[in-house]
């Protein structure tokens, strides 16, 4: 190899170990090989230049030789040297994508001991500031980012395995919580059941249907809402789903109300 | 968008008629790198980087596509000839035939549909 100037020495290092890390995860290429046949080309390129070769001469070779990034398909990389590209050069959505499940397995690497079971209490482990609801929650934020990039929901293709998992952590409890807390906070304050025990279920049915209803209500106004919260589960609500929201509430108020009534005139009866 | 759909499509295109090119330039006599990637280097919009050329030479002779060999060169050190193999042969034929009947058959279609508009066009001009 011909003599170089320190910088442009140390530039060509660097190139050749760039092109090194870039072959060696590709498993359908001798990499050693086309090391050697870069440096013969970049060797073949420099004849006839004055020595030490400057580093403006050894860039414009390098320029044409183009990053050893795009020198491999991708198809051609290992899956871990694709992810690590898509982390460090993009694209946004795919690198989001990553961060966001590598945030959500890092919360249940923190938790002590693991909290499998978090599905169910993720908003109290992110209320409490535990180190895993910080990473839930961090997770969760990342792939809504991630969502806001990818805007349409058919193009998320294999990203939603890595998506998904974090949005549902939270997503679950939070349906739960919006649509059956009249039955949560009935269990709490339960004046009613402790002197009717047996008109529990019935009122317990009624008032989740009540709640339903206004639920239904607002989301028929603002049918946005719910998409907006259950994003991208919630993509295709429209009116008519909350009005069958409403109608499924019209009809636990019914059957709540009308089977504690029955059972109430036959206690009464009997008696 | 409409760029970033150009983009993909010439990237594979780009990606099988850089291999052919480069078999057919070894099938016709035998050749060194960086020959090879002078060659190429002269055919508009093929080569974005040249540094490509050389994992699917490595490529090439890994499927047992092409052969190396080193030869003393008068004007510096020894270089490392490429070579077609019997396999190479046979493949660089099939892979012609095919481009052949794909360029006949895409030339036949955007001739049809000029011939399509100019018939359009004939009839509803007047005269």
């Amino acid at each position: 190899m011909k003599n170089l100037t320190d910088t442009a020495q140390n530039r060509l290092d660097k190139y050749l170990s760039q092109a090194r890390a870039s072959l060696h995860t590709c498993t359908g290429v001798d990499a050693d090989e086309v090391e050697s046949d870069i440096r013969a080309h970049i060797e073949t390129e420099l004849e006839g230049i004055d020595e030490p070769v400057s580093l403006d001469n050894l860039e414009a070779v390098l320029e044409r030789l183009g990053s050893p990034t795009q020198w491999v398909p991708e198809e051609e990389n290992s899956w871990w040297r694709n992810m690590i590209l898509r982390l460090r050069t993009g694209p946004e959505d795919w690198r989001l994508a990553y961060i966001a499940f590598g945030l959500f397995i890092v919360s249940f690497l923190v938790a002590k001991p693991p909290t499998w079971f978090a599905i169910v209490v993720s908003p109290v482990l992110i209320l409490s500031g535990t180190a895993q609801g910080i990473f839930l929650l961090a997770s969760f934020c990342v792939s809504r980012a991630a969502l806001v990039v990818i805007a349409n929901r058919d193009e998320l293709g294999g990203r939603k395995w890595l998506i998904y998992p974090p949005l549902l952590f939270i997503y679950i409890p939070v349906a739960i919580v919006l649509f059956g807390w009249p039955t949560l906070l009935y269990k709490i304050n339960n004046s009613v059941t402790e002197q009717r025990p047996e008109l529990a279920e019935g009122l317990r049915v009624a008032a989740m249907g009540l709640w339903w209803i206004v639920l239904g209500l607002v989301f028929c106004i603002r049918p946005s809402l719910l998409r907006m919260i259950f994003r991208p589960f919630a993509d295709k609500f429209k009116h008519k789903e909350a009005v069958l929201l409403m109608i499924i509430g019209l009809v636990l108020i019914i059957l709540g109300i009308g089977g504690s009534a029955l059972i109430y005139f036959q206690q009464t009866q009997s008696q | 968008m409409i760029n970033s759909f150009f983009d993909n499509w010439t990237n594979q295109l780009r990606k099988g008629v850089l291999e052919l090119c480069i078999l057919n330039d070894i099938r016709n006599r035998k050749m060194y790198g960086y020959e090879i990637v002078r060659r190429l280097r002269k055919i508009e919009g093929l080569i974005i980087s040249e540094g490509t050329i050389y994992p699917i030479l490595s490529r090439l002779k890994r499927q047992g596509l092409v052969k190396t060999y080193m030869q003393e060169s008068p004007e510096g050190p020894p270089r490392k000839y490429y070579k077609l193999t019997q396999q190479g042969e046979d493949m660089i034929g099939r892979m012609n035939t095919y481009w052949q009947a794909i360029t006949n058959q895409t030339d036949s279609i955007k001739k049809g549909k000029k011939h399509e508009e100019l018939n359009r066009y004939r009839a509803k001009s007047p005269g």
